[in-house]
């Protein structure tokens, strides 16, 4: 009886893992295809087929739109907030990891306390601090919650990262005479450039993907992230799916592009450092 | 390593500035969120100081406890779509094999949709009118976005969106087992189911719990794409806790009620947080 159950198992498990295949990816093909209609073919059934006209005018329609400036727009934010959330946590971590004492240790349970506690449910005070110091509706106001938010894990994933380090090289190198600077930049930065890699890369899809922030802290289109972009593109081009389908297309394809190039980074990456 | 620590000024220096960084943008905000659920505001005049009237408000208020309800209810779903899906996939895809390397790439595609873009495809796509239930004369009559459907429509939905990142988890835990094991399993005469059950199962715990930990918090506390497809809709029948704050400060301009609402999510999700972390394999070492 168990060997049949294992048996059915090794049978069926390829024809469940097509359809799984078929389920993940029919979205991305029907947005790609309907992304490349005619609003006339839009309309005709079935809405899985291929257009009677390709055409590329919805992009066209969708980069008329101002999409370029929210691209940037996401670009500045995502990258900044990769960049300033792995410094930080980077600096945070090599504190706790040199000396687990005191202040040090403190520190660690504050970052396990926004580790633990959900971002959605501190936005209304967010959005009174941002209010009160004059950050509302720039792109400062989603940066900076973003890259604090990102921290928690970040440093988390950097101080087990740091701990692997023998501790022996760190002393080896303070007995020198070299100082917190230097053991930073010549003996932390270059063992764990990957883990600096892969959690700057978590960090930044986080932040590119990040709709949340952006929707409480800006209102006006010249502050516009891609989220809100594609959002704000289902009401102006309101019956003009096609149109919505190129934008959301172009909104992903960057990481698209990344995926197929290096696959290995990404899913890293995606990993945020847990295994 | 040992001339005092405490004393070692550059040292602190150093850590001070994330510290700093880091209490300004999210401490802040948690203390803040505490701190507004004692008082009565609109987001425009005074702050008027009302004790624990929030608090109780919140007791008697049927809509926040429906919203706990969702909240619940949502992530039980998500749970037990998600977590048997990708322990299967992670599974399937962590052995070599041309057809599991080209499912798994594909597999591995939602990962790279924002919620937002997610929730649009998959409204276009069900769509009673222009989607593509009509095709399948099962669901033909369905409205997936009706009162009562529409919180499972969520759930799958999440569950497309996240199934991928689970099953990355359990992919390289997967791998991480020794082949070692079920070599002395066979050979002692185990089948595959038992190896299974006594095995793997065992030996996965940790990233189980994980996982786990990872889908209760985050379904708890979701937002994105709940905002996109429903907006808490029909009436409150997809509102969870996230929606209902929203609506609350930023709706409704009860700013003081909405973060006694965003207060008790925190409370609920340390809580949590306190629960399973202690127990999980990958979580646990970090504060060991």
């Amino acid at each position: 009886m168990k060997e049949a159950v294992a048996s059915a198992t090794r049978i069926l498990a390829p024809l469940f893992v097509l359809g799984w295949m078929a389920v993940s990816v029919f979205p991305i093909y029907y947005i790609a295809v309907t992304s490349l209609k005619t609003q006339a073919d839009y309309l005709k059934p079935p809405p899985w087929g291929f257009p009677t006209r390709w055409t590329l005018e919805n992009y066209s329609a969708v980069l008329e739109s101002g999409f370029l400036h929210y691209f940037f727009n996401s670009v500045l934010v995502a990258t900044t907030v990769a960049i300033a959330s792995v410094a930080l946590s980077l600096l945070a971590a090599y504190g706790v990891v040199r000396s687990p004492s005191g202040v040090f240790r403190v520190g660690l349970y504050l970052f396990a306390l926004g580790f633990a506690v959900p971002a959605q449910a501190t936005v209304i005070a967010l959005y009174a601090l941002v209010r009160s110091v004059g950050l509302y509706d720039t792109l400062g106001a989603i940066i900076l919650p973003l890259t604090g938010f990102a921290m928690p894990v970040t440093v988390i994933v950097f101080s087990n990262f740091l701990r692997e380090i023998p501790p022996a090289l760190f002393e080896a190198m303070a007995i020198e005479g070299a100082g917190h600077w230097t053991i930073l930049r010549h003996l932390v930065l270059p063992l764990s450039l990957r883990a600096i890699l892969s959690m700057a890369l978590f960090n930044f899809i986080g932040a590119w993907n990040a709709l949340l922030f952006p929707l409480i802290l800006t209102e006006s289109p010249e502050v516009r992230v891609l989220p809100m972009a594609v959002w704000a593109f289902t009401g102006q081009f309101g019956i003009n799916v096609p149109a919505v389908m190129a934008a959301v297309t172009l909104s992903a394809l960057p990481l698209i592009i990344a995926y197929v190039f290096a696959r290995r980074e990404i899913l890293n990456a995606l990993r945020g450092g847990l295994v | 390593m040992l001339r005092g620590t405490m004393r070692d000024r550059g040292l602190l220096f150093l850590y001070s500035l994330p510290l700093f960084f880091y209490g300004f943008t999210v401490l802040l905000p948690i203390l803040g969120t505490l701190l507004l659920s004692f008082y009565r505001w609109d987001g425009i005049s005074n702050r008027e100081w009302i004790g624990l009237a929030n608090w109780g408000r919140l007791l008697g208020d049927e809509h926040f406890f429906h919203a706990l309800r969702i909240s619940f209810a949502f992530t039980l779903a998500a749970w037990v779509i998600q977590t048997p899906l990708a322990l299967g996939l992670g599974i399937y895809f962590a052995r070599r094999g041309f057809f599991r390397q080209v499912a798994a790439f594909f597999a591995f595609l939602p990962l790279l949709f924002s919620s937002t873009a997610v929730g649009i495809i998959w409204l276009y796509i069900l769509d009673p009118n222009l989607g593509i239930l009509y095709y399948i004369p099962p669901l033909r009559s369905l409205n997936p976005l009706s009162e009562s459907s529409a919180l499972v429509t969520l759930a799958l939905v999440t569950s497309w969106q996240f199934i991928p990142f689970h099953t990355l988890l359990y992919q390289a835990a997967y791998q991480g087992i020794p082949h070692e094991l079920y070599e002395a399993a066979y050979l002692d005469g185990a089948g595959e189911w038992d190896a299974f059950w006594h095995i793997t199962l065992p030996l996965l715990r940790p990233t189980i719990i994980t996982s786990s930990f990872i889908i209760v918090v985050g379904s708890l506390t979701y937002f994105d794409l709940i905002w996109v497809m429903t907006q808490g809709g029909p009436g409150y029948a997809t509102t969870n806790l996230p929606v209902y704050l929203y609506r609350l400060a930023f709706q409704s301009q009860n700013v003081g009620y909405g973060a006694t609402v965003g207060a008790f999510l925190a409370l609920l999700a340390l809580g949590l947080s306190w629960l399973l972390i202690g127990r999980s394999g990958v979580l646990g070492r970090r504060w060991s």
